[in-house]
C-alpha cells in the first residue's frame, strides 16, 4: 500500500488555535485616490494613455501596455454595458438569500478594462443592457458612493 | 556553460515609512527608471522577477501576482522570487539563472516592499513565521532571535556593545549621503547616542536596527550579446551563491552564520575567486541589525571569526579607507531603511553605481573593480550572495 493509515476523525487530531495578529491600513494609491474621490462627487473616472489613445477604467497610475505613467484623468460618462452578469443566493457565510445579490462586470465600449458592481436586484438586467450607475445621497469616498447600476431608460 | 549576464540599468524610489503610492505604483516607478536606463522599451524584456516579502506585509494574499503589472509583466513569463529578508539578492540570482541558462535575453528585475500597510506593526506577522507550538505560544516577535543571536556573538568574541554601536555610527552617517534614504533615519550619531537609545530587546537597542519601511528597486539585466550591443560598459554578474541552514534556528550556532558561508563560497568559486579579502573591493553585507553586518562580513570570509569587530574599530570598512574593504557605503538598512525584498536589491544596486563611478559623494576611495552584495532572511537561515564586477 502506498498510503499510511490517516486519522478519519477531526476530533481525534491534536490542534492549537491561532492566528496572525494583524490588520491592514491599505494606501489608496495615486491612481485609486482619482477614482475614490470621483466616487464622492458622483462620477465614475478613467485615466487617460496618451501613448495608445485609451482611456482606462478604473483610473491608474501607469498603462500595463505601454508600462508608461499616466497623468491625465477623465470623466467616464458611459455608455455602461453588462459584459456578464451573476446572481448569488449564498452570501459570504453561506447562508440563504432571500433577495439573490445581481453583480456584474460592466464596460464601456471606448475604455479598457471595467468595473465590477451590483446590479438592481428588482430589474431583469440581460448581458449587452446599458445601464448607469445609481449613487448614494450621502458619498463619502467608497466603492459603495454607488449603490448600483440600473437600466438606463 | 552559461551565457554571461551584465546589468544595464537601475532604479530606486525614495525611501518612506509611508508613501503615498500603492505597492504596484511604487514597483512601477523604479521599474521605469531601470528600463530609462537601460534605454529600452518594455517590449524588450523578455521576462520578469519580481521579489517581494511575506503577503502579509502588504495584506494582499499572493501579493506577487497582484503586484505583476506594476513590474512590467503582463503577458510575459513572470516569477515571484522568495526567501524572506533575502529576496532583493536572490531576485537577480533568479533573474542571472533565466539569463545564463540561455532561455532569455533580457529580464526586469523588481523588489518592492510595503509594509506600512501592516497594522499595529509588520512584528504581528514576524510572529507567524516561527514554530506554532515550540515558539509560538511565548509570543515570540523577530527580536527574540536576534537579541539572542547577539548576545551569543558577543560573548563567543568578547565584543563589547560599543564596537557593536559603531556599526550605526558607521552606516547611519554614510546614509546621509544616499538621495533615497528615509527621512530621521540616517544623522551623525556618536557610540554614547546609539547607547543611550532605549533598549528594547537586550543586547539590541533602537538605533541598533533599521525602520519600517515602504519602497521599489528595480534593475534590468541581458544576456552578454544584448549588453555588448547596448553598451560600451556594462556591469557584469560575476557570480551567485545561496544557502538555506535549518529552520530549527536551536540547531544552528548562533554565532556564526554557516550558510552565508556556504553561500559565499558558491559565489566565489563560480566568479574563480581565491582571495576574497583580495579580490572584493567593496561589499554591502546585510545589515538590518548592527551586529549583523559584522556577523555577515564573517560569513563572507571578509574577516576572520570574530575579526570583523576589530577591523571596524580600526576604520577598515569605512567608506574613505585606503586599505580596507568599505562596507555598506550606501548607509545600508541603518542609514537608508529596510523596505525588505527591495532593501537587498538596494544593495546590488549600490555595488553597481560603486563599479560604474557613479555614486556620487558615496563613491569609495579605493579603487573597486569587483564588488559583493548579500542579504539575509527567510527563518533567519538564508544567505543570498551576488558579486559583480566592471
Ligand atoms: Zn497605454
Amino acid at each position: 500500500m502506498p498510503f499510511k493509515e490517516f486519522i478519519e476523525k477531526l476530533s481525534k487530531a491534536k490542534v492549537q488555535k491561532g492566528d496572525i495578529p494583524v490588520w491592514h491600513l491599505y494606501t489608496l494609491g495615486i491612481g485609486g485616490d482619482v477614482f475614490y474621490k470621483g466616487l464622492k462627487e458622483g462620477k465614475i473616472k478613467g485615466a487617460y494613455c496618451e501613448y495608445c489613445n485609451s482611456v482606462i477604467l478604473p483610473p491608474r497610475m501607469y498603462c500595463e501596455d505601454c508600462f508608461e505613467k499616466i497623468d491625465k484623468f477623465v470623466d467616464v460618462k458611459g455608455p455602461f454595458i453588462v459584459v456578464a452578469y451573476t446572481e448569488l443566493y449564498r452570501d459570504l457565510d453561506d447562508n440563504r438569500l432571500d433577495i439573490p445579490i445581481k453583480v456584474a462586470l460592466i464596460s464601456v465600449p471606448y475604455a479598457k478594462g471595467g468595473i465590477i458592481h451590483f446590479l438592481n436586484p428588482y430589474q431583469e438586467i440581460e448581458n449587452g443592457d446599458i445601464v448607469k450607475p445609481v449613487f448614494n445621497k450621502k458619498r463619502v469616498g467608497s466603492l459603495k458612493d454607488i449603490k448600483y447600476f440600473e437600466l438606463k431608460k | 556553460m552559461a551565457q554571461k549576464v551584465a546589468i544595464l540599468g537601475a532604479g530606486l524610489t525614495k525611501f518612506m515609512r509611508r508613501a503615498k503610492e500603492t505597492g504596484k505604483e511604487l514597483a512601477f516607478e523604479a521599474a521605469r527608471m531601470a528600463l530609462e536606463e537601460a534605454n529600452m522599451d518594455i517590449s524588450e524584456i523578455d521576462c520578469v522577477v519580481m521579489a517581494t516579502a511575506p503577503d502579509m506585509f502588504d495584506g494582499v494574499h499572493m501579493k506577487g501576482d497582484w503586484l505583476s503589472d506594476g513590474a512590467g509583466a503582463k503577458r510575459k513569463p513572470y516569477m515571484r522570487s522568495y526567501v524572506g529578508g533575502g529576496s532583493g539578492v536572490f531576485a537577480i540570482i533568479h533573474g542571472w539563472y533565466l539569463v545564463a541558462s540561455g532561455l532569455f535575453d533580457t529580464c526586469l528585475v523588481v523588489a518592492e516592499e510595503k509594509m506600512s500597510s501592516c497594522m499595529p506593526h509588520p512584528q504581528g506577522a514576524f510572529n507567524a513565521i516561527y514554530d506554532q507550538f515550540l515558539e509560538r505560544p511565548l509570543g515570540v516577535n523577530l527580536l527574540w532571535i536576534f537579541s539572542l543571536e547577539m548576545m551569543r556573538y558577543m560573548h563567543v568574541h568578547k565584543i563589547s556593545l560599543e564596537t557593536i554601536a559603531l556599526v550605526s555610527v558607521k552606516n547611519k552617517r554614510n546614509g546621509l549621503d544616499h538621495p533615497c534614504t528615509q527621512k530621521g533615519i540616517a544623522g551623525e550619531y556618536t557610540v554614547k547616542d546609539i547607547l543611550n537609545s532605549e533598549v528594547i530587546a537586550y543586547p539590541v537597542y533602537r538605533l541598533m536596527v533599521s525602520p519600517v519601511t515602504d519602497a521599489a528597486a528595480a534593475i534590468v539585466i541581458t544576456s552578454e550579446h544584448e549588453a555588448k550591443r547596448r553598451t560600451d560598459n556594462p556591469i557584469w554578474i560575476e557570480g551567485v551563491g545561496w544557502c538555506l541552514d535549518t529552520s530549527y534556528w536551536t540547531n544552528r550556532d548562533l554565532y556564526y552564520p554557516k550558510y552565508v558561508e556556504y553561500a559565499a563560497r558558491m559565489a566565489y568559486d563560480m566568479a574563480g575567486i581565491k582571495d576574497p579579502r583580495k579580490e572584493i573591493h567593496v561589499v554591502e553585507p546585510y545589515d538590518p541589525f548592527a551586529y549583523k553586518e559584522l556577523h555577515h562580513l564573517e560569513g563572507l570570509l571578509l574577516a576572520d571569526k570574530g575579526e570583523a569587530p576589530k577591523l571596524l574599530e580600526k576604520g577598515f570598512w569605512d567608506r574613505d579607507t585606503k586599505d580596507g574593504i568599505p562596507s555598506c557605503p550606501s548607509g545600508g538598512l541603518l542609514g537608508v531603511g529596510n523596505p525588505i525584498a527591495a532593501a537587498g536589491l538596494m544593495k546590488v544596486i549600490e555595488i553597481y553605481l560603486q563599479l560604474k563611478g557613479e555614486a556620487g559623494k558615496r563613491q569609495v576611495k579605493r579603487e573597486v573593480k569587483r564588488g559583493l552584495a548579500q542579504a539575509w532572511g527567510d527563518l533567519m537561515q538564508v544567505g543570498t550572495v551576488v558579486i559583480l564586477s566592471k
